[in-house]
């Protein structure tokens, strides 16, 4: 994803909707993947938001200092 | 570790009435932001903040945006004084909204929103349009992502 790279300026293009994009071709022009979001309607809600949990886990395991551990 | 699932459906088995919202609602739409917290819109009334007291009991529930973090109190549930709870407790960030910009209160997202099954708990989530129409409404920068996530998830659904 490159969008939040972009200066605000540049940015309002992809709030308006008469641009003749489709939604997916407005999507993609910003950098976002449509895979991730395909792969997602294959799931369930609620797999969707263990999915989530997962992702924030591994952020939050990112975050921690060199040589620590979960649960320490 | 339990997570904002678990914490959803700890609030909705405690027989809180709310609607899920935000990013988490934008989750299981199937947009594809990692979120960290959930947001609800409710009844800012004492008997469903008592409810929401109560399913959160052992939680340890703290006002995350004031300072020292002070703990959510049953008083503050009954007193009803409160507008938005901004809650951090050991499953994750919760806050609960009395309303939310460009749909209303808790009664219009509740005709805006559609049910969700979730791990056996009947709960309520704000519709594909809804979630979308709340987001344009915000209009941060930090909102165009999801905007344009939901509305290609719309225009795929609708093939």
């Amino acid at each position: 994803m490159n969008g939040g790279e972009l200066p605000v300026s540049d940015l309002e293009k992809f709030w308006r909707t008469d641009d003749e994009l489709t939604a997916a071709e407005r999507a993609a022009a910003y950098g976002i993947d449509l895979s991730l979001i395909e792969d997602n309607l294959r799931l369930s809600a609620s797999e969707r938001m263990e999915r989530n949990e997962e992702a924030l886990a591994l952020v939050r395991s990112l975050g921690k200092p060199r040589g620590s551990r979960a649960g320490t | 570790m339990q997570g904002l699932k678990d914490l959803l459906c700890r609030i909705a088995s405690g027989g809180v009435d709310f609607v899920l919202a935000g990013g988490f609602g934008a989750t299981a739409h199937g947009c594809s932001l990692v979120t960290r917290d959930v947001d609800i819109v409710c009844r800012m009334e004492p008997d469903t903040l008592l409810r929401l007291h109560e399913a959160l009991e052992g939680l340890r529930p703290v006002h995350r945006m004031t300072p020292g973090r002070l703990p959510l109190t049953r008083e503050q549930a009954e007193d009803g004084q409160l507008k938005n709870l901004y809650l951090s407790c050991d499953w994750g960030q919760l806050d609960c909204l009395g309303e939310i910009k460009g749909l209303g209160g808790y009664a219009e997202c509740l005709a805006r929103s559609e049910p969700l099954d979730l791990a056996g708990h009947k709960i309520r989530v704000l519709t594909l349009e809804a979630l979308i129409a709340a987001k344009r409404a915000v209009g941060r920068p930090r909102d165009l992502h999801a905007v344009l996530e939901l509305e290609a998830i719309r225009e795929r659904l609708q093939k």
